[in-house]
């Protein structure tokens, strides 16, 4: 059984999948290279990106790893990713100088870093850096980017349900049900290819005619210097090529999958059955990922509102609840397991991301993950010290196996015995430089986005490069 | 100092490299360009070309023959390093002799207002036709006046914002088109077209919130007490709707379009405080929609009729009752929602399931009379997509019934619509295009009116709508078309596309002519449109887009609020407008006896009381302190950094907006000012400037900057008036305030007043600054050295007319500058 996942990405490709006992195969496709796209990007290997949520912050007492370096000892919550050893990096003393004392309104700035008003003010986000990813890889794909959560829709300002800000600040809707998402991702276009090409060529039309019409002018005006009306109609032009890049997709068949594929997502998993339903959902952003249909995901496992309960483990206090434990040990003891089963669920995750090949590559390793929340001590809403764990991207420059841990140097050891203090360090951050910014700027720069900086990054995390 | 030196060096060096003119290692030829005034030449001389002249060219910098051409970029760039090395006293190096103080500032000055035309020299240049885009506002305007739509320009969805020169927000050549306008233009047209030419009647909305919904509560334990339709919402000052099951204002719109919000309710008042106000904020549009002061006896509640605009889909409204009042915390005596409130009477008479704990904070004493400003609300509603005609007038004017369907209507309805928005005739190539696209898409499947309205989401689009096209290849003359000037006057005074008797004038021929222009000009500034001019040119000249650009700290200054800020950038607006409609004179706007004043800024003052929400014609007393645009409460705050006033800032301002004489940039390497040390005595921030008047390299530029803005000094960060100085660091009690000063030219000043008195007495200069910045904003371009005389002609010429305002527009409407390219 081999999983073929062929080299040559644009010019032409043929390929199968085996894994999930099904077949993928997708017909000879021809040429789809954006129009000024150079030879070498057709040779280029697909660069992804996936960040997972998780809401409320955790445990903090029981998830905090104590020892920094290569020899650290995975906390309890944490054991499930012992085998991942080799594939993941966890960080600790992070923060979001913007998302201190936000409480929930963290999830909404979590990918943006963003200060958002919570007294009244203006509700201005602005662009989540998984967009920024997506403009650089749209033109490879099919759909820019995908927006998965635990709840359809946008939410609601400083209660949201999707990690992704467009570059206007206008949120992007999330989908919450993985037929619904499946069905998009392989389906018939809504209203058929027809309807979407008949939008397309309308849209296209009239920006040549406004083109052209412009055109003229500029034709009379000679040898000018680089003007308004240049500047005008390179815009438009610019508009015209994206339109046609829209339309050649719909040149292209989706791939067609084996009904086995496609029964498992037909299914109506009940949220209920939390780990079915996890699973299922890392079980869709993997085919999309392998698949080609998209290289930037960001999926919401639970909004600071709502994150599972676990019947099946005999929780059956939302994350919400459990978070706010004001101390009771019985129900920090649960909000450690719930930490510790979405732990297992993102093993799983991994689990499929290293098995699925890419050539001789792992899918996970050409595959960036971000892992963690943008609350680390629910109970009182501490925002600094934030649970994170970056995993994959090893064969794009990311070396693992270590605890890069902000907090150490400054503070010595480690003393979760004495709850206080440790609340204090996931309250006032240790490290002011130690900006979440600075890894999503790492993320940013190894999915060539031409950045320097992101929102207020001061800099790359050196440690995770090899 | 060296450092500085040594980066001046090397950055002179790379700014060499990128050069490669032919000043450097060329025979020493005359400098070309803009001839310096002897002075200059002479500091060259004396202080710099030893180093860097013909014998020695230290940093590889050569003075003498660096061009003066300050448009050039690179030149200016060149000169711009030289000014910060003298600004900074970087040069001449330590151990040459130093020149005067007086004489480097002068020298840098020169160099500054070369730097400042250049600049402008660049930006207002103009090619055979120019290009100057609409801004979002009056994009809005004119969608308005075209189609009868309403477009939310500044909403998320809508068009990105306009980058702004030194506050005007209109200038040509600053604002530019990238890809993401063209999507967001194609987009708006798409929707705007949508709304105007529905292809489907939207289904009307039918909405409407009760308490059950607003507050949430018990329904049996109320009608067990037989009040089920008796409860009402009591909203405290400070508080929003907390809502029940479905939720408070949680509405999803069926279709883009108008709307309408009704609130019923009451607001009582307490006898000697503020009104409650009712706040009505779009959460996912970041717009608010509605914002009044509401007072009506609970018996006699009014119902509020609230229009807002906006996108199909699900939206959530905040309301809230915005007036200071106890804390909002849960605990802190605010009700619960257990408790039901029905009247005030019966929370008085029983106290049981109704009315307020015991332990609440109280709204109303025992005689019922209001202590806290609170509303009592009954429902919200909202109906709409408000439709006054079906099909749409656009519909009925562009596609009326019993047409053919074909080609020839389609030209019919094409040639006009495009010739309205493009503010000129069309050429029979131009339709011929537009036509093609019809027949185009007919051939695609599409029908006749969608078709025909893919020729009109061209014409939107298209550069002759999104612009201001001005020239032609043809045309070699400088004078504009009837048609470009009547565009070009429309959107100076009233920021939309001509109407209707601009155009047939355009169409006549006879726009231009002297007794029909003045006509038009005096029209169409008594039409209700010319608010839009006298909402933004205030805004643009005076930078209002600065007030509350740094929140005011809410610990320091507890009073500013939403309802002040808004109050204080139309104080500017309103007393502009009161100086235009009532033919004043612009001495009027250094100093005046009246002010334009609400009951929220009366109170911000410290006047005698003023009611109600509108600005009203106020006169002042000497005592009052105010008067004239400079102690404004908008102008004194824009300046201010959310802690503190910043009076050097304030200089600056005045300056800039009115003398139109912007000063030199700092140097880069000024130290911040230190705080006082606890065992110091407190100092006021001018005692902290000292440095400004001591040192003779900061004294030269400061000395010019300083005074005027220290005479404000009585008013603080926020614009009231003081005596003292409250400062936290230091020890001992507050200083008293000095605001006294000395102008350049010597003349002496006790404080704000008397420095108002003294710019009076200036008014030559502070006319010809003010003709300049109207002209920017009418032309939409920086005014260069070419148009010195063309300016100093107005301004002589509205002199005679005692400067009157009217008189100022007119005289620029009539004048070359205006009429021609």
């Amino acid at each position: 059984m081999s999983n073929i996942l062929q080299q040559r990405w644009l010019l032409s490709r043929r390929h199968f999948l085996r894994g999930l006992g099904a077949t993928v195969a997708l017909p000879l496709l021809d040429c789809m290279q954006p129009r000024r796209s150079v030879a070498a990007e057709a040779a280029t290997k697909p660069r992804r990106s996936v960040f997972v949520y998780i809401p409320n912050g955790v445990n903090v007492l029981t998830w905090q790893i104590t020892k920094a370096g290569r020899d650290y000892e995975l906390s309890a919550p944490l054991k499930p990713l012992e085998k991942h050893r080799e594939n993941i990096t966890p960080i600790s003393g992070l923060h979001h100088p913007g998302g201190i004392g936000t409480a929930h309104v963290c999830a909404d700035l979590w990918l943006t870093g963003a200060k958002l008003s919570q007294e009244g003010g203006a509700y201005r986000n602005s662009i989540s850096c998984d967009q920024l990813m997506a403009e650089v890889t749209s033109k490879q794909t099919r759909f820019s980017s995908l927006e998965l959560s635990i709840s359809a829709g946008v939410g609601q300002p400083n209660n949201s349900t999707t990690l992704s800000w467009s570059r206007d600040g206008v949120p992007l809707p999330a989908e919450d049900n993985p037929r619904t998402v499946f069905n998009r991702l392989f389906g018939e276009e809504p209203g058929g290819v027809d309807v979407q090409r008949r939008r397309l060529n309308r849209r296209h039309s009239v920006l040549d005619t406004v083109h052209e019409d412009a055109k003229t002018l500029r034709r009379t005006l000679g040898g000018e210097d680089r003007s308004k009306l240049d500047e005008y109609l390179t815009a438009v032009r610019e508009v015209e090529v994206r339109t046609e890049r829209l339309d050649s997709w719909l040149n292209v068949p989706k791939p067609k999958l084996e009904p086995a594929v496609g029964e498992k997502f037909q299914r109506n998993v009940s949220r209920a059955q939390a780990g079915e339903y996890y699973r299922t959902m890392y079980d869709l952003i993997v085919l999309a990922l392998r698949t080609d249909m998209t290289r930037v995901i960001s999926y919401m496992s639970g909004s600071e509102s709502q994150g599972l309960a676990i019947p099946e483990i005999g929780i059956s206090q939302t994350r919400h609840e459990l978070s706010h434990h004001n101390g009771d040990p019985e129900v920090m003891a649960r909000l450690s397991k719930s930490d510790a089963f979405i732990t297992e669920q993102f093993g799983y995750f991994l689990d499929q991301l290293s098995t699925v090949r890419d050539g001789d590559e792992a899918l996970l390793d050409r595959t960036m993950v971000l892992f963690g929340s943008g609350m680390s001590y629910g109970h009182s809403h501490g925002n600094a010290n934030l649970p994170t764990i970056m995993a994959g991207g090893r064969a794009l420059g990311f070396k693992h196996g270590q605890h890069i841990d902000y907090n150490l140097p400054k503070i010595g050891a480690y003393d979760v015995a004495n709850a206080g203090a440790h609340y204090n360090l996931c309250h006032k951050p240790v490290n002011d430089q130690a900006h979440l910014s600075n890894l999503l700027l790492t993320m940013l720069q190894k999915m060539e986005v031409n950045a320097e900086k992101f929102v207020d990054s001061l800099g790359p995390v050196s440690e995770l490069l090899a | 100092m060296s450092r500085t030196a040594q980066s001046a060096r090397s950055c002179a060096a790379i700014l060499i490299l990128l050069c490669g003119g032919r000043a450097w290692g060329a025979p020493a030829e005359a400098a070309t360009g803009v001839a310096a005034p002897w002075s200059a030449q002479q500091f060259l001389e004396e202080h710099c070309l030893r180093c860097h002249g013909e014998k020695k060219q230290k940093g590889d910098l050569r003075l003498d023959t660096l061009e003066r051409d300050f448009a050039a970029p690179l030149t200016a760039a060149h000169w711009a390093e030289v000014l910060e090395q003298i600004s900074s006293g970087a040069m001449p190096p330590e151990d040459e002799p130093q020149p005067k103080a007086e004489e480097a500032a002068r020298v840098a000055e020169w160099i500054a207002t070369q730097l400042k035309e250049g600049e402008a020299a660049r930006m207002a240049k103009r090619e055979r036709v120019t290009f100057h885009k609409l801004t979002r506002e009056e994009y809005a305007h004119t969608i308005r006046d075209l189609l009868g739509v309403n477009f939310d320009a500044a909403d998320p969805t809508g068009l990105p914002e306009d980058t702004s020169w030194q506050g005007f927000e209109r200038i040509g050549s600053v604002l530019t088109v990238a890809p993401a306008h063209v999507e967001k233009h194609f987009a708006a047209a798409e929707a705007i077209l949508g709304e105007a030419l529905p292809t489907e009647k939207p289904k009307p909305l039918v909405w409407k919130r009760g308490w059950r919904e607003l507050r949430g509560g018990s329904l049996e334990m109320a009608k067990e007490l037989g009040m089920e339709d008796k409860v009402r919402v009591e909203v405290w000052p400070g508080s929003s709707f907390n809502g029940g099951p479905p939720g408070p204002i949680d509405v999803n719109l069926p279709a883009t379009g108008d709307y309408v919000m009704r609130i019923k309710l009451s607001g009582l008042k307490p006898p000697k405080g503020r009104a409650p106000r009712v706040s009505v904020y779009a959460m996912d549009l970041d717009r608010l929609i509605w914002e009044q002061d509401v007072v009506a006896p609970e018996d006699q509640p009014v119902t509020l009729e609230i229009p807002f605009h906006a996108p199909a889909g699900p939206h959530l409204f905040r309301f809230t009752c915005e007036a200071p009042g106890p804390s909002n915390l849960p605990r802190a005596g605010r009700p619960d929602g257990r408790r039901l409130f029905t009247t005030i009477k019966e929370s008085l008479a029983r106290d049981s399931a109704v009315g307020r704990h015991p332990w609440q904070t109280k709204l109303f004493d025992d005689a019922g009379v209001p202590i806290l400003p609170f509303l009592i609300v009954d429902s919200v509603e909202i109906e709409g997509p408000l439709l006054p005609a079906w099909p749409t007038a656009v519909q009925q004017r562009l596609f009326p019934a019993g047409g053919s369907g074909d080609l020839a209507q389609a030209r019919e309805i094409v040639a006009p619509f495009a010739e309205r928005a493009f503010r000129r005739p069309v050429r029979t190539e131009e339709v011929d295009r537009l036509l093609k696209l019809v027949e185009s898409e007919m051939k695609s499947g599409e029908k006749f009116e969608s078709a025909v309205k893919s020729a009109l989401l061209a014409v939107l689009c298209a550069k002759d709508f999104l612009y201001l096209v001005e020239g032609s290849m043809e045309r070699t003359d400088q004078r504009l078309t009837d048609w470009e000037l009547a565009a070009r006057l429309s959107y100076f005074l009233w920021s939309t596309m001509p109407d209707e008797a601009l155009l047939e004038l355009a169409r006549k021929g006879t726009l231009r002519e002297p007794a029909i222009l003045r006509g038009e000009v005096a029209r169409m500034l008594r039409d209700p449109k010319a608010a839009r001019f006298t909402t933004a040119f205030p805004r643009n000249w005076l930078q209002l887009e600065r007030v509350g650009m740094f929140p005011p700290d809410k610990k320091l200054y507890p009073d500013y609020n939403a309802h002040l800020e808004k109050s204080m950038i139309e104080e500017a607006s309103a007393f502009f407008r009161e100086v235009l409609e009532k033919n004043g004179t612009v001495r009027e706007f250094l100093d005046s006896d009246w002010a334009m004043l609400n009951a929220r800024l009366a109170e911000h003052y410290g006047l005698p009381n003023v009611a109600g929400d509108a600005l009203q014609r106020v006169a002042l007393r000497a005592e009052d302190h105010r008067g004239g645009l400079l102690t404004q409460a908008g102008v004194l705050s824009l300046t201010s950094d959310g802690q503190r006033h910043r009076p050097v800032h304030r200089g600056k301002w005045v300056l800039e907006t009115i003398f139109n004489k912007p000063p030199p940039p700092p140097p880069a390497n000024v130290k911040p000012i230190e705080p006082t040390p606890p065992g110091q005595p407190k100092a006021t921030l001018r005692m902290k400037l000292e440095a400004h008047v001591s040192d003779a390299n900061c004294a030269a530029c400061h000395r010019k900057i300083d005074p005027l803005g220290l005479a404000f000094d009585n008013y603080d960060a926020v614009g009231r008036w003081r005596t003292a100085e409250k400062i936290k660091e230091g020890s001992g009690e507050d200083p008293k305030i000095d605001a006294s000063g000395e102008l350049p030219d010597g003349r002496k000043f006790a404080g704000g007043a008397e420095l108002k008195r003294l710019l009076l007495a200036d008014t030559d200069k502070f006319a010809a600054a003010f003709t300049e910045k109207l002209a920017t904003y009418a032309l939409r371009r920086a005014m260069t050295f070419d148009d010195r005389q063309a300016l100093a002609a107005l301004t002589a010429q509205s002199k005679t007319l005692e400067y009157r305002l009217p008189a100022i527009i007119e005289g620029l409407v009539m004048s070359d500058l205006f009429q021609q390219r």
